[in-house]
């Protein structure tokens, strides 16, 4: 007999059981709309993963088009792992073809990561190659490789790149954001096996290619540049060297190479120190040519006039507690021929006539001390300390280039100023960017600030012509052109003296003086022949700038490439 | 047939269904990538759904006077396999558990017949000893049946089973007329039993620990329960389209199985997960009127255990995906892919029917006994 008692129990059991599934209703409203986006995103974290797709980075080329960058195609053999079904023997198989040992291709299959590179960068065809092998869960991709056809010509201005062609150094470095492009991305849905599945939707986002970016570097003088500085490091056995051709009224750099150089091609195979563009990054002391910006002042604050006397005092000079000395003892000299004989007791009258603050005013107007603003990483400032920190010695030697720190580029920029009539200009080293098509995405140009007057410039100019043609700087002479130009020779200031051994010769000057077309600054670091001769800085400034005026004579001045 | 009939009918089939769509859809492409047949776990249950309707057929159409009759043999038959299943020679192991029995090519669990075998027992006794339930040597044979059974049960190990089937049971003594005291004793000194089953053993502790705090390890214990959470939340409430779960595609581990609910809610969402919830309350509903209307306590108390076997096993299958309980390892009745649960199952329904067509014929019965 069915009771009271079993129907009063079964709505008992009822009701709990209506409640159980009550609770369960609310548990699934918390879960399925409250908390619904929270878990949706998490869930699509681990369904999704993005592969970046390689823009194609923008190449980069000289004034007049030759390509010094570009991209040349690669093959980048991957694996799957978890499709491999024997490791051991598609190792073995896979070893010679890609030239790694056995053990280190079974280590990468052995990986629980869904995708592995086992070789980037192999020889186009090298792919088709390992298809032919037919192995499971084995392929290759095209990847672009960057590619210096020039090997060493210009790499520390062009810098390199990662792997991923991501700048690393250089202009490639300064310049990325306009080379790199945007990355697409291949959005990847995988299974809970790590494994990609075709998505409902495949969304990609297409790679745009990167813009490319013109130099003001002229290949054939950059060519030029490097083969006369290779040439005379070898022969005088020198430690570095570098040289800067410049425009001087545009402030574009024709040329700029260093000693050591390397091949960006293969940069990890050079020490950092051979990959540092050091006209940029180091500094020296620039010795006599430094004259040359002493009298700059001297006759823009109208304290001198070219042909002042001054007493010399035959090649020994108590100057304060220290004596000045000279190598060719003189008694008088003008003010012009102070520069010209290069008299370190002129150069410190000068100064002391001119006072230390408005020396110091015109060094940093000639801009040593303070940045460039060149286009290009790791620019250092030099060394000059305040001039109310100068001792009266420390005046007396600044004068004539001892204890300041200056580099090529610094030089560079100031030597232009003068040969430009008075203003200095930002050294450059691109002239634009532009697109696929050849249009100029963003055109570069060079901030000025006149810091003398013409006149100014003027005098100094034929200062320095009288330099080349009486003076220090005779081997300087180009023939068929008037030059200006002062040498240099600094002691290096080693182990807390200045040395008697090591020196850095120096060499700055322009032509066709009446109107120059380029200015060049030469820096030879330690030569172990003819150590302190400013004969080679001079020789190898007579020898760049002679094929260089006439290759440019020959292609049409400077209109090229504009 | 009456309206119970139909509406039983009818939500069995839905419910069904919804498992066929359900499995074809999680088993698909890994039957596609394993066996090059998308379809080989959907027509190995559809198969089932044959059988099962077989069985649902033959227990519907059972003398009802048979089926009393036989309670005890069927027990010891039930006892037999539990126990045969333990042996090496005749369970297959799989995942550190021996719970399938190999017969003739197919394997069945016999746990899920032993279910009914149960059940059947304990509504034949508890109908027949009405009157000596408020003693104790009427209460503690049907006690000791269901130790024995639930005992073999946590053997194999399945612990999840068996509390299922002590549960079901204690609501069949329950209601059946047993005193509370006797029940309420019975189930405190169950207790450091439970303790010692759970917390002593590794695995059950880790579960245990994963359900309390499942993202303190979201790739270790935690793992299957939060992939189970991402699924159902990715759904929302209108799901991201039939066939489109990503959970399934190994992420949820045993997403045709024991989580194929998740999978639904992330295809179909709140909306599809609600909706096969009103169908188990709607049926648990229309299995107690089944009861209400039964001929005779036997089949009361027979529709009682049927109806509450199965809606309680969905309720820990949901608690289970919901992350409102520790994984089980329980499957959802009607929806989750295996034969034997599903052919069982569809056996109950039977015997469910059997008694509510039982109940029309004793209507004009009980008609005849007023008039005496």
């Amino acid at each position: 007999m069915i009771t009271k008692w079993h129907r009063f129990r079964t709505i008992i059991v009822l009701s709990f059981v209506v409640s159980v599934f009550t609770g369960l209703l609310y548990q699934l409203y918390q879960i399925q709309i409250i908390r619904a986006s929270v878990l949706y995103d998490k869930a699509q974290r681990q369904h999704n993963s993005k592969v970046a797709l390689s823009p194609g980075r923008g190449t980069i080329s000289d004034r007049r088009g030759k390509l010094l960058a570009l991209n040349v195609s690669v093959d980048s053999i991957y694996a799957h792992p978890w499709q491999i079904e024997c490791v051991a023997e598609t190792s073995a198989k896979l070893s010679p073809l890609l030239g790694i040992p056995p053990d280190e291709i079974r280590r990468m299959l052995r990986s629980n990561q869904p995708f592995v590179w086992l070789a980037r960068g192999m020889d186009s065809g090298k792919g088709e190659k390992v298809r032919e092998l037919n192995l499971k869960g084995v392929g290759y991709l095209k990847e672009a490789k960057r590619f210096y056809p020039h090997r060493e010509l210009a790499s520390h201005i062009l810098g390199f790149v990662n792997i991923d062609e991501v700048g690393l150094e250089g202009g490639e470095f300064y310049y990325d954001r306009y080379l790199r492009g945007e990355s697409g991305w291949h959005y990847l849905t995988v299974d809970g096996r790590g494994r990609e599945i075709i998505p409902f939707f495949a969304e990609n986002l297409s790679p745009s290619r990167g813009h490319h970016l013109i130099l003001t570097i002229d290949v054939v003088v950059q060519h030029i540049v490097e083969r006369e500085l290779n040439a005379t490091i070898q022969r005088y056995g020198a430690r570095a060297g570098s040289i800067i051709v410049i425009d001087p009224f545009s402030g574009e750099i024709l040329a700029m190479a260093n000693y050591p150089f390397f091949d960006p091609n293969q940069f990890h195979a050079y020490q950092p120190q051979k990959r540092r563009n050091r006209a940029i990054t180091d500094l020296f002391e620039p010795g006599s040519t430094f004259k040359v910006f002493t009298a700059a002042a001297a006759l823009e604050e109208g304290a001198y006039n070219p042909n002042d006397k001054i007493f010399v005092e035959h090649g020994f000079y108590q100057f304060g507690s220290h004596i000045i000395s000279d190598v060719n003892p003189r008694g008088w000299l003008t003010f012009s021929e102070v520069v010209e004989v290069s008299s370190n007791i002129g150069a410190a009258k000068i100064a002391r006539t001119l006072g230390r603050e408005t020396l110091y005013r015109y060094i940093r107007l000639f801009g040593f001390g303070s940045l460039t603003g060149v286009d290009f990483p790791g620019e250092i400032r030099g060394i000059l300390r305040s001039s109310l920190k100068w001792s009266e010695i420390c005046m007396g030697t600044i004068s004539f280039g001892q204890g300041i720190g200056v580099t090529s580029v610094q030089l560079a920029a100031a030597t232009s100023a003068i040969a430009n009539g008075g203003v200095l200009i930002r050294p450059r080293l691109a002239i634009s960017v532009v697109d696929d098509e050849g249009y100029p995405i963003k055109k570069f140009s060079s901030s000025s600030k006149r810091i003398i007057s013409a006149g100014t410039a003027d005098q100094l100019t034929n200062i320095m012509v009288d330099v080349v043609e009486r003076g220090t700087a005779r081997r300087a002479a180009v023939s068929g052109y008037q030059v200006a130009g002062k040498t240099g020779t600094a002691q290096k200031f080693i182990d807390g003296r200045f040395s008697d051994t090591h020196f850095t010769l120096l060499f700055i000057g322009y032509l066709p003086a009446e109107r120059p077309e380029v200015a060049i600054v030469v820096v030879i670091d330690e030569p172990q022949y003819d150590r302190r001769s400013g004969v080679v800085a001079a020789e190898l400034f007579q020898r760049v700038a002679e094929q260089t005026m006439s290759y440019l004579r020959v292609t049409g001045k400077m209109n090229a490439g504009k | 047939m009456n309206r119970e009939t139909y509406l039983i009918s009818i939500i069995t089939l839905i419910l069904i269904g919804c498992g066929l769509i359900s499995i074809y859809s999680t088993t698909a492409i890994f039957a596609e990538q394993s066996m090059g047949d998308p379809f080989f776990f959907f027509r190995r249950q559809l198969l089932w759904v044959v059988v099962g309707s077989l069985a649902l057929f033959a227990a519907m159409r059972i003398k009802y006077d048979l089926l009393r009759k036989i309670n005890k043999p069927l027990l010891v038959l039930g006892v037999f396999l539990l126990v045969l299943v333990l042996f090496p020679q005749f369970g297959r192991e799989a995942g550190g558990a021996r719970r399938w029995l190999l017969l003739g090519g197919f394997s069945f669990q016999p746990v899920e017949i032993v279910k009914l075998f149960l059940i059947v027992y304990l509504a034949r006794y508890l109908a027949d000893k009405q009157k000596c339930l408020g003693k104790l040597h009427g209460f503690l044979p049907p006690v000791l049946v269901i130790m024995l059974v639930g005992g073999l049960v946590i053997f194999q190990p399945n612990l999840g089973t068996a509390l299922l089937l002590v549960m079901v049971s204690f609501i069949m003594l329950f209601v059946g007329g047993v005193k509370i005291s006797y029940l309420v004793g019975t189930a405190i000194s169950f207790i450091p039993v439970l303790y010692f089953l759970v917390f002593d053993i590794a695995f059950r502790r880790r579960r245990i620990l994963a359900f309390l705090d499942p993202w303190s390890d979201p790739s270790g214990v935690g793992y299957q329960i939060i992939q189970s959470l991402l699924a159902l939340g990715s759904g929302g409430l209108w799901g991201v389209g039939l066939g489109r779960s990503q959970q399934k595609l190994f992420f949820l581990p045993a997403s045709h199985t024991d989580f194929i609910f998740s999978i639904i809610g992330e295809e179909i969402g709140l909306i599809g997960t609600g909706a096969i919830m009103v169908l188990f309350i709607l049926f648990i509903w229309i299995g107690i009127k089944i009861a209400w209307s039964a001929p005779d306590l036997f089949g009361y108390l027979l529709s009682i255990g049927i109806t509450m076997i199965i809606g309680l096993q969905a309720a820990i299958n949901i608690g289970v995906a919901t992350g409102s309980l520790p994984t089980m390892g329980i499957s959802l009745p009607f929806i989750s892919f295996g034969g034997s649960s599903l052919v069982t199952t569809m056996a109950g329904v039977g015997l469910l029917l059997n008694v509510s067509r039982s109940s029309t014929s004793a209507q004009n019965q009980k008609l005849k006994i007023k008039t005496c």
